[in-house]
C-alpha cells in the first residue's frame, strides 16, 4: 500500500489521485485546504507550464496552478487504488 | 489636496474606478455615521448597506456594475479587484449602498485589505451580505458562505455564472440549496443581466427585516490557532461537499470543456505556449501601429487647421501678444500633439489588451512565466502585475496587492516601471516608424515595426526580471514564497462593448491628462523658451547645461530636459521635445511624421540617438502618478526613492553602454 502513496508533484500530466494528507507546504497549508485540497478529494494533474514547473491541477471544478515545491507537501494515493 | 493627489484622483476616475476608497477610510466613514448618531440627512442614515463578498473571479464586480450602473473594471482573473468600490441602487423608492470588496478564499486575513474587510463584516455595519458564488465551482462558494454565516446574519447567496455552468453541463438546484442552507439563493448571470431584479428584491426584503442586535460575542478567526483554523476550513469544505452533492447535477464527470482543454494545450504547450505569447504580443502591437497611423494624421491635420481660427479668436478678445503666443504656441500645440500622437495608439491598444484580460489569457501568461520568476526569487503573480503595467504603471503597482508576501510585493512594485506603459509606448512606436522602417515596403513595415516593438518590450521585461533577481539576492533576500494561481475557464469577451467602452475610457483619460498635465507643461516650456538671460533663452541654458550628460547617454540636452519635464506624464516627452527644438527657431507649421522626422534630423538625431532614446524611455524614473501610488502602497520613502533611483540608474548605464558600443561600431 505504501507504494501507492506519492507526492502530488510526482503525478504525471493526465494522471489523477486522491489527497491523503497535506503537510506544511510553506505558508500555503490553509490556503490549499480552502482551495479544496482536503483528504479524500480527487485531484487531476492537467498540464504543465512550458518549462515544466508550475503544473495545473483540477480540483473541485477549478484549475489551480501550483509550483512543484509547494505541491511536494501534498500526499496523494492512486485514484485507481480507491476504486 | 496637492497637485499629485489631484492627478492620481483624476486618473482613477478616468480608469472607471469611480467612488473608490480603501476600506479603512470607508470603515471610518461608516463608524462615524453610525457611532455619533445621525448627523447626515435622515434618508442617508436609513440607507441600508449591502456587501458583496465571495471568492475571487466569481463576477462580484459584474454584479456590482449591474446593480449600481457604475463601471468598475472587470477581468477574467482572480485578484482583478484590489480596492473596495462603493455605489448605490434604488429599489422600491429606497436607496441601498453597495460595497464591493476584493475576493477572498476565506476570512483568515492574509493582507491588510482582507483584514479590513473582515472587521467590516464583524462590526455588523452591513445590513445584508451577498455571497456571490460561481455556479461552476459551487462547493468552494458554499464553503465560503458557511464561513460568512459564522460571522454575520442576513446572507443572500447569489449563484452567478449559471449559463456558463449550464454550458459545461452543471445544473444547480437553487431551491433545494436554499432549503438546505436556510438562506435565500438567487440564480443569476450578471454578465447578461439575468437574476438582477430578483437579487434587488431579495436584498430589499432582507434589509427590511428586523435585525437582531449586532453580535458582539463573536471573535475574529485570526485569534484561533492555525491548526483549529485549518480544521474548521476542512470541515466547512466537507459540509459544502455534502450540500452540493444534493443540489448539483452533472451531465458528465469532467466539467472542463473540450475547447478549454484544447486552448490550454496550445497556450501552455512547451513550444506553442511561448510562440503564442510572443505572437499575441506582436499581433496587438501590429494592430496598434497600423490602426493608429491614419487617425493620427487626420487629427494633426484638423488641429493645425484650427490654429489659425484660434489665433483670430484671441485677436478678437485683444489678448496681449505674450499671452496669445503662450496659449497658441505653448499650450495649444503641446496639447494637440499629445492628442494626435498619443490618443490613437492608446485608444487601440487598451481595448485589445482588455480583450486579452477578459478572455482569461492573462493568468496563462503568468503560468508560463512563473518558472522564470521563480528563478528570480519572486512570485509568479508578478507577471500579472507586469501585464497591468502595460496599461499603466500606477495600476500595476496597485495590482501588486495580489502578491501575498511583502518581500515579493516590494520587488514587483519597484520593477514595475520597467514595463513601458500606455503613455510610453507611443514614443517607441513613433521613433520606430520614423527611424527604422524607412526602406521597408508598406505591408511589411508595420509587421517589422511590431516585431521591433515586441523586442523592445521583451527587453523591458528582461530588465524587470533581472532587477528582480538582483533585488532578491541583495536588498530583499529571501526564499520565494508559495504560489497558488487559479486558471479560470476561458470566456468569450463581449467584443463590441469591451472595445467601445475601453476606447472611450482611454479617450477621456488621454484628454483629461492632456488638459491637466500637458497644458501647464506646454506653458512652462514656452515661457522658458522665451525668457532671455543674456541673449540665450532659459530653455537653451538648461539644455546646454544638460548637454554633456545627454551626449554621454547618446542623447542631447533637449531630450533629457523633455524627459525631466515629462515627469508628470510621459506622454508629453515627444511633444515637449518638438516644442523645444522648434523654440530654437527652425521650423513651424506642418505636423506630420515626415516633418517631425526632418526636424529631429536637423537637430542632430541619428539612428544611435533614436536607439538611446528608446532605451531611456524603457528605463527611467516612473511618472509622478506612479511615484505617488508607490508611496501610497509601500508607505515608505525609502522604497519610493529606490523605485525612482533603480530604473534611472539602470537606464543611464544601459544608454551609456549602448551609445559607446554604437560609437565604436560607427553606427550613425
Amino acid at each position: 500500500m505504501e507504494k501507492q502513496k506519492r507526492a502530488l508533484c510526482d503525478l504525471r500530466d493526465g494522471e489523477s489521485g486522491r489527497v491523503v494528507s497535506i503537510g506544511e507546504c510553506g505558508g500555503l497549508g490553509q490556503r490549499l485546504i480552502e482551495l479544496g485540497f482536503v483528504s479524500g478529494a480527487r485531484v487531476n494533474r492537467l498540464f504543465s507550464a512550458p518549462s515544466g514547473d508550475p503544473a495545473a491541477y483540477l480540483i473541485r471544478d477549478a484549475v489551480i496552478a501550483l509550483r512543484a515545491s509547494d505541491a511536494e507537501g501534498i500526499t496523494v494515493m492512486n485514484y485507481e487504488f480507491f476504486r | 489636496m496637492n497637485f499629485f493627489g489631484k492627478l492620481s484622483n483624476a486618473f482613477h476616475i478616468h480608469l472607471g474606478k469611480t467612488r473608490k476608497k480603501s476600506i479603512p477610510a470607508h470603515l471610518k466613514g461608516i463608524f462615524r455615521r453610525r457611532g455619533t448618531g445621525c448627523n447626515a440627512l435622515s434618508e442617508d442614515c436609513a440607507e441600508p448597506v449591502v456587501v458583496l463578498a465571495g471568492n475571487p473571479n466569481v463576477g462580484k464586480s459584474t454584479v456590482f456594475n449591474r446593480l449600481t450602473g457604475l463601471r468598475q473594471h472587470t477581468g477574467n482573473w482572480a485578484g482583478k479587484t484590489v480596492e473596495t468600490a462603493e455605489g448605490f441602487f434604488r429599489y422600491g423608492g429606497r436607496r441601498f449602498r453597495v460595497v464591493d470588496i476584493p475576493g477572498m478564499y476565506s476570512y483568515t486575513p492574509r493582507s491588510a485589505e482582507e483584514d479590513a474587510a473582515l472587521k467590516f463584516l464583524l462590526s455588523g455595519s452591513a445590513d445584508a451580505v451577498v455571497v456571490v458564488c460561481d455556479a461552476g465551482c459551487l462547493r468552494r462558494g458554499i464553503a465560503f458562505a458557511l464561513e460568512t454565516a459564522e460571522l454575520t446574519r442576513s446572507i443572500i447567496i447569489c449563484v452567478n455564472l449559471t449559463d456558463e455552468a449550464e454550458r459545461r453541463g452543471i445544473h444547480v438546484d437553487t431551491r433545494r440549496l436554499s432549503k438546505i442552507l436556510g438562506m435565500p439563493v438567487i440564480p443569476a448571470s450578471a454578465a447578461h443581466g439575468k437574476g438582477m431584479r430578483e437579487l434587488e428584491e431579495c436584498i430589499a426584503g432582507e434589509c427590511s427585516k428586523v435585525k437582531p442586535p449586532a453580535h458582539s460575542g463573536i471573535s475574529a478567526p485570526e485569534e484561533q490557532k492555525p491548526c483549529d483554523a485549518a480544521c474548521a476550513a476542512s470541515r466547512r469544505i466537507l459540509t459544502a461537499d455534502a450540500v452540493c452533492e444534493q443540489c448539483v447535477v452533472r451531465d458528465k464527470a469532467n466539467s472542463r470543456s473540450k475547447l478549454d482543454m484544447k486552448l490550454d494545450r496550445i497556450f501552455t504547450g512547451r513550444i506553442t505556449g511561448r510562440v503564442c505569447m510572443l505572437m499575441l504580443l506582436c499581433a496587438v502591437f501590429w494592430l496598434t501601429i497600423i490602426g493608429a497611423n491614419y487617425p493620427s494624421e487626420w487629427l494633426a491635420e484638423i488641429f493645425s487647421r484650427l490654429e489659425h481660427p484660434l489665433r483670430q479668436r484671441l485677436d478678437f478678445f485683444s489678448a496681449p501678444g505674450f499671452i496669445k503666443n503662450m496659449l497658441v504656441e505653448g499650450v495649444y500645440r503641446v496639447m494637440t500633439k499629445i492628442i494626435s500622437v498619443m490618443l490613437p495608439p492608446m485608444a487601440i491598444f487598451f481595448p485589445l489588451f482588455t480583450l486579452l484580460e477578459d478572455s482569461g489569457y492573462l493568468p496563462r501568461a503568468a503560468f508560463n512565466l512563473d518558472s522564470c520568476l521563480h528563478k528570480c526569487g519572486t512570485c509568479g503573480k508578478q507577471a500579472l502585475t507586469s501585464c497591468m503595467g502595460f496599461g499603466c504603471n500606477a495600476v500595476g503597482v496597485t495590482g501588486c496587492r495580489i502578491i501575498d508576501s511583502p518581500r515579493e510585493r516590494i520587488i514587483a512594485t519597484v520593477t514595475n516601471s520597467f514595463i513601458p506603459c500606455n503613455g510610453r509606448f507611443p514614443i517607441l512606436t513613433a521613433l520606430i516608424s520614423m527611424f527604422f522602417l524607412g526602406s521597408a515596403a508598406p505591408p511589411f513595415d508595420s509587421v517589422l515595426g511590431a516585431m521591433m516593438l515586441t523586442g523592445l518590450i521583451c527587453l523591458g521585461l528582461a530588465a524587470s526580471f533581472g532587477v528582480s533577481k538582483l533585488l532578491s539576492v541583495t536588498l530583499l533576500r529571501g526564499t520565494p514564497s508559495s504560489f497558488a494561481l487559479e486558471l479560470p475557464p476561458y470566456r468569450k469577451p463581449r467584443f463590441l462593448s469591451v472595445i467601445i467602452r475601453s476606447a472611450l475610457d482611454r479617450t477621456i483619460f488621454v484628454l483629461g491628462r492632456a488638459a491637466a498635465v500637458a497644458a501647464p507643461a506646454g506653458a512652462l516650456i514656452w515661457i522658458t523658451a522665451n525668457i532671455r538671460i543674456g541673449g540665450a533663452s532659459l530653455l537653451n541654458i538648461i539644455c546646454q547645461f544638460l548637454d554633456p550628460l545627454g551626449s554621454l547617454l547618446g542623447m542631447d540636452g533637449v531630450i533629457l530636459t523633455a524627459f525631466i519635464l515629462g515627469f508628470p506624464a510621459n506622454e508629453t516627452v515627444i511633444p515637449l521635445m518638438i516644442m523645444a527644438y522648434m523654440a530654437h527657431g527652425s521650423i513651424t507649421g506642418s505636423n506630420d511624421t515626415a516633418a517631425i522626422r526632418s526636424l529631429l534630423l536637423d537637430n542632430g538625431w541619428n539612428v544611435s540617438t533614436a536607439v538611446c532614446v528608446m532605451l531611456f524611455t524603457l528605463m527611467h524614473w516612473p511618472c509622478a502618478t506612479t511615484c505617488v501610488t508607490i508611496y501610497r502602497e509601500t508607505k515608505s520613502l525609502k522604497w519610493t526613492a529606490l523605485s525612482i533611483i533603480i530604473p534611472t540608474l539602470t537606464g543611464c548605464v544601459v544608454c551609456a553602454f549602448a551609445a559607446a558600443v554604437m560609437r565604436a561600431l560607427g553606427i550613425q
